[in-house]
C-alpha cells in the first residue's frame, strides 16, 4: 500500500489557506445573497476599494497621522507603566493609590472616556489619550506581575553579593520581566489602535483614519469601511511587529554583559 | 572586626517547625570550618542567618561583611556567559584575571559561552568562580562541590583554598571528605538544633 508523508507545518499552512478561502467563498455569496453592495460589498468589490485607497495620497497622510499619534500615546502608556510600576513595587502606598485609577480606565468605557476627553482637551490629540488611557492598565499590570513572579533567590544573590542597582535592574530583574513587558506591550498595541481609531470616529479630527471611517458611515458603504479595516489591521499587525522586534532586540543586549 | 562568628541562643521557626532551639556556636575568624550534620539540621539556615537573608526569632547572630557565597542551588543568570556571570559581580575591567580563574577551574575557553549551555558541573564551577572572584572577607559554601566528579572536586577545594587563603570560610557539607579536601575545622551538629 502506498502512503505519503506530509509535514505538519505544510499541513496546517493548507488547511489555514483552505479556511481563508472557504471563508471568502461563503463572503461572496452572502454578499451575492443581500444583493447590494452598499450593505455587505463583495471580496472583489473591497479590493478594488482598497486598490483605489492605495492609490490616493490622502490615505497615506491618514495612515501615518493616526499611527503616529497613536503610537505616541502607546509609548507615553508604556513609559508612565514602567515608572508607576516601579513606584508600586517600592511603596505600597502608591500600589494602593494607582489602584482605582487602573480600575477605572480598565472599565469605563472608552466612548465616555473620549467624550470627556473631547470637552477637555483638542480632538487633535484625542488618539494619543485614548490610546495611552486604554495602553497605560494592561501594561502596568502585566508588569506588576512580572515584578511578582521573579525569582527571589537571584534577588539574594544580588544583595549577598551587593549588585549595583543599575547592574540588578538590567541583567537580573529586567530579563525576568521581559515576557510580561512584552506580552503587555503587544496587547496593548492592539488595543490602542482599535480604541484610538474608534476615538478618531468620535472625535473627528481632521486628516485621521477616524475622519475617512466616519465619511464611510455616513456615506453607508461598505466596501470602503472593509477597505480601511484592512488598512488598520495591517498598520496594527506592523506596529506590533516592530515592538516585538524593537523589544527582542533590546531583550538580546540585556544578555551581553 | 571581630575575631569569631557567633551564634548567641538563637531559635529560628520556620512556621511550626523549629529549625533552630536556643542554639549557640562560634566559629573563628581566618578559618575554615566546616559545619557538618545530617539533613534537616538547619545548616543553610545557619548560613542564611550569617548573610542577613532571614533574622533569627530570638536571640543574635554577630557576622562579618563583605561576604561572598556559593549558594546550594548556582542560582547563576542562565542567558549570561560565564564570563558575564563573574562581571555582574565585579563589574568590567577585570577580564583577564577573571578567564584566569575560570580556567584554573576546568573552564579555559569556556567563558565566553551562555551559561544556559553548560552541563551541571561546568555551571557549579562558575557560581565557584563568583563567590572567588567578588571582595570578600566571609565566604560562605553550601555544598559547594555538588555534582562535581573526585578529581574534579580535589582540583576545585585546592583553588578555593588558595583563593580564600587567610579569609574565613564557613563549608556546609554532609560529607567528611569534602571538609577533608578544604582542611577544615568540622563542627558536627546534631540532627535537632
Amino acid at each position: 500500500m502506498m502512503t505519503s508523508i506530509t509535514s505538519p507545518k505544510i499541513k496546517n499552512r493548507a488547511y489555514r489557506l483552505l479556511a481563508i478561502l472557504f471563508w471568502l467563498v461563503v463572503w461572496q455569496f452572502a454578499a451575492i445573497a443581500v444583493g447590494h453592495e452598499f450593505l455587505l460589498a463583495s471580496p472583489l468589490r473591497v479590493l478594488n476599494s482598497l486598490a483605489r485607497l492605495l492609490l490616493k495620497g490622502d490615505t497615506y497622510q491618514a495612515a501615518l497621522t493616526s499611527t503616529l499619534r497613536i503610537l505616541l500615546g502607546f509609548l507615553a502608556s508604556l513609559v508612565a507603566a514602567l515608572l508607576l510600576a516601579a513606584g508600586a513595587h517600592k511603596s505600597v502606598l502608591v500600589k494602593e493609590l494607582a489602584a482605582p485609577l487602573v480600575s477605572a480606565a480598565r472599565s469605563v468605557p472608552v466612548a465616555s472616556f473620549v467624550i470627556l476627553a473631547i470637552i477637555l482637551v483638542s480632538t487633535r490629540w484625542l488618539s494619543t489619550l485614548i490610546a495611552f488611557v486604554i495602553g497605560f492598565p494592561v501594561i502596568y499590570l502585566n508588569l506588576l506581575e512580572g515584578i511578582k513572579n521573579r525569582d527571589p533567590k537571584l534577588g539574594q544573590m544580588a544583595t549577598v553579593f551587593r549588585v549595583p542597582f543599575f547592574r540588578r535592574l538590567f541583567y537580573i530583574n529586567l530579563p525576568q520581566m521581559m515576557p510580561y513587558l512584552r506580552a503587555g506591550a503587544v496587547t496593548a498595541l492592539g488595543l490602542c489602535f482599535k480604541s484610538g481609531i474608534a476615538a478618531e470616529v468620535i472625535g473627528i479630527p481632521n486628516g485621521t483614519i477616524g475622519e475617512a471611517l466616519y465619511r464611510v458611515k455616513v456615506n453607508y458603504y461598505t466596501a470602503d469601511l472593509f477597505a480601511w479595516t484592512i488598512i488598520i489591521v495591517a498598520l496594527s499587525l506592523l506596529a506590533s511587529a516592530l515592538v516585538k522586534r524593537l523589544m527582542d532586540m533590546g531583550f538580546r543586549r540585556l544578555e551581553r554583559l | 572586626m571581630s575575631n569569631t562568628l557567633r551564634f548567641h541562643h538563637v531559635t529560628k521557626r520556620f512556621g511550626a517547625q523549629v529549625v533552630l532551639s536556643d542554639f549557640s556556636l562560634d566559629l573563628p575568624v581566618g578559618q575554615v570550618s566546616c559545619l557538618m550534620g545530617p539533613s534537616g539540621s538547619g545548616k543553610t539556615t545557619l548560613l542564611n542567618l550569617l548573610m542577613g537573608l532571614i533574622v533569627p526569632d530570638s536571640g543574635s547572630v554577630q557576622t562579618i561583611h563583605p561576604q561572598s557565597v556559593v549558594f546550594q542551588e548556582d542560582r547563576l543568570l542562565p542567558a549570561l556567559t560565564g564570563l558575564g556571570n563573574l562581571r555582574l559581580i565585579t563589574g568590567g575591567g577585570q577580564d583577564a584575571g577573571l578567564l584566569r580563574l575560570l580556567g584554573e577551574l576546568g573552564l579555559a575557553g569556556e567563558g565566553h559561552k551562555p551559561v544556559r549551555d553548560f552541563s551541571g558541573g561546568m555551571r557549579r564551577r562558575v557560581a565557584i568562580a563568583r563567590a572567588l572572584a567578588a571582595d570578600y572577607e566571609l565566604l560562605l559554601l553550601d555544598e559547594p562541590f555538588k555534582g562535581l566528579d573526585a578529581d574534579t572536586r580535589a582540583r576545585t577545594a585546592e583553588v578555593i583554598r588558595r583563593y580564600s587563603h587567610g579569609k574565613t570560610v564557613v563549608l556546609v557539607t554532609h560529607d567528611p571528605h569534602e571538609a577533608e579536601l578544604m582542611e577544615a575545622h568540622i563542627v558536627q551538629l546534631p540532627a535537632i538544633l
